[in-house]
C-alpha cells in the first residue's frame, strides 16, 4: 500500500487523534460460489474427491492483507472497481465477516447502512415497521417511540404510514428506510452507497440529512462509485483493488489514482 | 453461555416485535387465521384416533387407547412440528438481514422459538378444554405436569438450536427433519400409551427424551403407570448434553454462516 500526501500516520494531525477503527493484517477468503457445499450430495461427492484426487476447493481473497486505521474526526471513503472489496470491507468492520487472518479493534458503536429496506415485513404497517427496523438497527423501543413522529414527518408518507408497506412504491419505501436510518445517532457510522433516495426534492433534504449525520458521528467510511461524492465528503480515500489496499491518502490523489486505474 | 443468553435478553424487544409480526403477516387474508394451528393437530388426531383404535382396534388389551391420549400427544407434539417450521430455516432464512446487520443469530432463532411455542400454546389450552370437557379430572400427579412441560421445552430449545445451526450448512435438514420428526412420533409414545411398548424394550425405548416426555405426560394428567425417576434421567441427560452439544456447534457455525450464504 503507498500512502499519498495530507494526513500520514505520523503527522502531527494524527497523534492528536483517537484511533476508533484498526485493522491489523485483515485477510477474508472465500470458497468460490461453484465450489460451494449446497447438499448432501455435493458433501459427498467433495468428501470423496478430496479423499481420491486430493483436490481442494477454489478459493478467492476478498480482503488480503489489510492493514488500516481511523481515526476520531475523519471521513473515510472507500473507492475501487466493482467486487474489488469494498463492502466485504464495511461488513468485517461492522463485525457481519469474521476475518480468516489478522486483527480488528473498533472503539464504539458502530451503525453500518448497507442496505436500505433491510429487516422490513412488508406485511406491516409502516409505522410498525419503523419499530421493528429501528429495533433491528439496535435501537430500544423508547428511543424508536421518542422519534418515531419525526421519522414520519421526514419520510413524507402521510396517511400511507398506517398502510400494509406491501402497497408502497420502491421510492416509498425508501424513504422510510432512509428516514429511519437519518434518526439515528451513530458513533462510528459506515455508509455503503445509501447517499441519495426518492425523487429529486427528497434527494436534497436526504443529502442535508446525511451531511447532517456524518458530521455528528465521531468518524465514518463511505463507499461509494460517485468520486464526486467522495471529493465532497472525506477527508481521506482508500483505494481497493482485488482485497488489497492500494493506496491511502488525500482524496484528490486518490481519485487520480483510481481514474487511471480504471483505464 | 452467558453472552449468547444476554444477546436474546438484550433483543426481547425485537425478538417480541418479530414473532407479533411474524404471526400477523402469516394468518393476512386467511379467515380461520390462527385457528388453522389448532384444527390441523385436531384433525391429525381425530384420523389417528380412527386408525388406531377403531380400524387396528388397538387397546384393551394392555391399557385403554382414548381420544384423550391421542389429542394431547398431538398438540404437544405439534412443538416439535412448528419448531421444524420456524427454528430450523430462522438462520438461513434470513440471509439477506444477517448480510446487511450485525446481529446475533441466536436472536432470529429465538424469535422463531417463540413464535413456536406461542402457537403451540393455543393448542395446549384447546387440549385442555377437551380434557375437562371428555370428563377428566386432575390427581395430585398433575402437580409435575408444568415441570415436565418446562423439560420438554427445554429439550425443543436444544434441538431447535442444533437444526437451525446446521440447517445453515446442510440444506437437505429442510426436507429431513420433518421425516425424522414423523418417524420420532411413532416411537414415542403420542398416539398410543406408554403401555404398548413390548415390556422387555421399555427401558430401551424411553432412552428416546421424547418418549420419555410422552410417557411423563401420560403419567402426569392421564396416569399411566411409568418408571418416573428413569424417565427424568433419560431427560434430563439428553438436556445436559443437547445442551453442551448445540451450544458448542452454535459457537462455531456462527462465524461462518454469513460466509457460507
Amino acid at each position: 500500500m503507498r500512502s499519498i500526501a495530507g494526513d500520514e500516520p505520523g503527522s502531527q494531525r494524527y497523534f492528536d487523534m483517537v484511533e476508533r477503527i484498526k485493522l491489523e493484517n485483515v485477510s477474508i477468503r472465500f470458497r468460490m460460489s461453484y465450489h460451494k457445499i449446497a447438499s448432501t450430495k455435493q458433501m459427498v461427492s467433495e468428501a470423496y474427491r478430496r479423499f481420491t484426487q486430493r483436490w481442494t476447493p477454489d478459493y478467492f481473497d476478498a480482503l488480503d492483507s489489510v492493514s488500516l486505521t481511523v481515526n476520531t474526526g475523519e471521513i473515510v471513503g472507500v473507492i475501487g472497481r466493482n467486487g474489488s472489496g469494498k463492502s466485504t470491507l464495511l461488513r468485517t468492520i461492522s463485525g457481519i465477516y469474521q476475518p480468516d487472518k489478522g486483527k480488528i479493534s473498533v472503539s464504539g458503536k458502530i451503525s453500518a447502512l448497507l442496505q436500505l429496506g433491510t429487516g422490513f415485513n412488508t406485511q406491516l404497517s409502516g409505522r410498525e415497521n419503523i419499530i421493528l427496523g429501528g429495533l433491528t438497527l439496535g435501537l430500544d423501543r423508547q428511543d424508536i417511540e421518542a422519534r418515531i413522529e419525526n421519522i414520519i414527518e421526514f419520510s413524507e408518507l402521510g396517511d400511507f404510514i398506517d398502510v400494509p408497506m406491501q402497497y408502497y412504491s420502491s421510492g416509498m419505501m425508501s424513504r422510510l428506510s432512509f428516514s429511519i436510518v437519518v434518526s439515528l445517532e451513530p458513533d462510528i457510522l459506515l455508509i455503503d452507497e445509501t447517499l441519495s433516495v426518492g425523487d429529486l426534492e427528497f434527494q436534497n433534504k436526504s443529502q442535508t440529512a446525511m451531511h447532517r449525520m456524518i458530521e455528528q458521528a465521531t468518524c465514518q467510511m463511505i463507499v461509494s462509485h460517485s468520486l464526486d461524492t467522495i471529493q465532497d465528503l472525506c477527508t481521506r480515500v482508500i483505494l481497493i483493488d482485488h482485497g488489497k489496499l492500494l493506496f491511502d491518502g488525500e482524496p484528490k490523489h486518490v481519485i487520480k489514482e483510481y481514474i487511471k486505474l480504471t483505464q | 453461555m452467558m453472552a449468547f443468553y444476554s444477546d436474546i435478553w438484550r433483543n426481547r424487544d425485537l425478538i417480541k416485535f418479530m414473532v407479533d409480526g411474524q404471526q400477523r403477516a402469516a394468518v393476512v387474508k386467511s379467515v380461520l387465521g390462527w385457528l388453522w394451528h389448532v384444527l390441523v393437530p385436531l384433525s391429525q388426531a381425530a384420523i389417528y384416533f380412527f386408525l388406531v383404535a377403531i380400524v387396528f382396534s388397538a387397546g384393551g388389551a394392555r391399557g385403554d387407547l382414548t381420544f384423550i391420549t391421542i389429542v394431547m400427544g398431538i398438540l404437544h407434539y405439534a412443538l416439535l412440528y412448528h419448531m421444524s417450521s420456524f427454528v430450523q430455516p430462522a438462520i438461513y432464512g434470513n440471509a439477506s438481514l444477517l448480510l446487511q446487520i450485525k446481529i446475533e443469530p441466536a436472536v432470529l432463532i429465538a424469535a422463531g422459538f417463540f413464535r413456536s411455542i406461542r402457537i403451540w400454546f393455543n393448542g395446549i389450552v384447546v387440549f385442555f378444554c377437551f380434557f375437562f370437557v371428555l370428563g377428566e379430572s386432575f390427581t395430585l400427579k398433575a402437580m409435575f405436569y408444568p415441570l415436565i412441560l418446562l423439560l420438554f421445552i427445554l429439550l425443543t430449545w436444544m434441538i431447535g438450536l442444533l437444526v437451525a445451526t446446521a440447517g445453515v450448512f446442510l440444506r437437505d435438514l429442510e426436507r429431513l427433519l420433518p421425516v425424522i420428526l414423523q418417524l420420532t412420533m411413532y416411537a414415542s409414545p403420542v398416539i398410543y400409551i406408554v403401555d404398548f411398548y413390548p415390556e422387555q424394550f421399555t427401558y430401551l425405548l424411553l432412552f428416546n427424551p421424547i418418549a420419555s416426555v410422552f410417557a411423563l405426560l401420560q403419567w402426569s394428567l392421564l396416569g399411566a403407570e411409568i418408571d418416573v425417576l428413569y424417565s427424568v434421567s433419560v431427560v434430563l441427560i439428553w438436556i445436559f448434553a443437547g445442551g453442551v452439544v448445540s451450544h458448542a456447534f452454535y459457537r462455531w457455525g456462527r462465524t461462518r454462516f454469513t460466509k457460507v450464504f
